[in-house]
């Protein structure tokens, strides 16, 4: 259970994961309806296009400055340094904070919970230099200064990934970029 | 055939009386109309102070003095200490987290160190004003 994703529902009016909700656990009348915040395309099943989009805007990969190391070599990284992002690598995409979210909700030029938090994910990771590429669209208008802390995302998430303590965090990551570049020593870096 | 999906609508004036949670939220957001409140009551402070004649400060000092007025700070203060203060504090480590080597500090230490600053800020500033 809870490992691909695909059964995010609204049960009760609460977006759920229905492989791990169980009828037992719920009262006698149970209203199942298609992801909250997204459109319809049939059924149960929503049209996901938009935040597949933005998930490929958060470019989750690992960006380099320097040159990778040599190919028999592969890139270092401490136990602590992954202890910094485990837990937003546990993301399944399964898009409840997306249906969860009131301002994704009113406006979907947000990039949204799940896409901001993939985002952190790399911008934390040691092996990453691309911070200053990423923040330059995420801390945008419609990035993490879109987000107003209602903090459903992170209440409704089945994996514990809590998006909105990452968007929190990159807040703060953006406005010290900003004043970075602005004051002229952008380093970038990770 | 053409896909032709079906776009929910939201309501821009009532979406948050969809569940509890959002309730909770336009709580929190609608201390914004005391502080709005707060920085009029500055603005006329700062004008009976520049108005240079201690009658009008004395008017403005009396006119906060009323029964009526004291009863509004202190709910306003409990609003704010209900809304605000204690949802944020409570909120800190998530947005400030202290890794100390592979282990997460526990939470608890943040918030308790934000009570703490929190009352020896407020005692200095008692202190200040005698």
């Amino acid at each position: 259970m809870m490992v691909c994703g695909s059964c995010g529902m609204m049960v009760n009016g609460e977006p759920s994961l229905t492989c791990k909700t169980f009828i037992r656990d719920l009262p006698d009348k149970v209203r199942v309806e298609p992801l909250e915040n997204f459109p319809i395309e049939r059924d149960l099943v929503v049209v996901l296009d938009d935040v597949m989009q933005k998930l490929q805007q958060a470019q989750p990969y690992i960006i380099r400055k320097d040159a990778p190391p040599p190919e028999d070599e592969e890139f270092r990284q401490s136990r602590a340094a992954l202890a910094k992002f485990k837990q937003l690598t546990l993301c399944i995409n399964c898009m409840c904070c997306y249906a969860a979210c009131p301002q994704y909700g009113l406006d979907n030029s947000f990039m949204g919970p799940a896409a901001l938090t993939l985002a952190h994910r790399y911008n934390l990771d040691s092996r990453d230099q691309g911070k200053s590429r990423r923040l330059n669209i995420l801390a945008d208008h419609d990035g993490v200064w879109e987000c107003s802390f209602v903090g459903a995302c992170s209440e409704v998430c089945p994996k514990s990934v809590d998006p909105a303590a990452a968007i929190q965090q990159m807040k703060i990551d953006g406005a010290v970029e900003y004043w970075k570049q602005k004051l002229g020593f952008s380093g970038g870096g990770s | 055939v053409s896909r032709q999906p079906f776009v929910r609508p939201m309501s821009k004036t009532t979406w948050y009386m969809r569940n509890k949670r959002y309730k909770v939220y336009m709580l929190r957001e609608m201390t914004s109309l005391l502080v709005g409140f707060y920085t009029f009551l500055t603005i006329w402070a700062l004008a009976a102070l520049s108005a240079n004649s201690p009658d009008a400060w004395n008017d403005f000092i009396v006119s906060q003095q009323n029964p009526g007025m004291l009863v509004f700070h202190g709910l306003a203060l409990l609003y704010f200490l209900f809304f605000q203060t204690f949802p944020w504090f409570r909120l800190a480590p998530k947005a400030m987290p202290v890794h100390v080597g592979e282990k997460k500090l526990p939470g608890a230490y943040i918030v308790i160190g934000h009570y703490v600053a929190w009352v020896l800020i407020s005692a200095f500033i008692f202190w200040l004003v005698g």
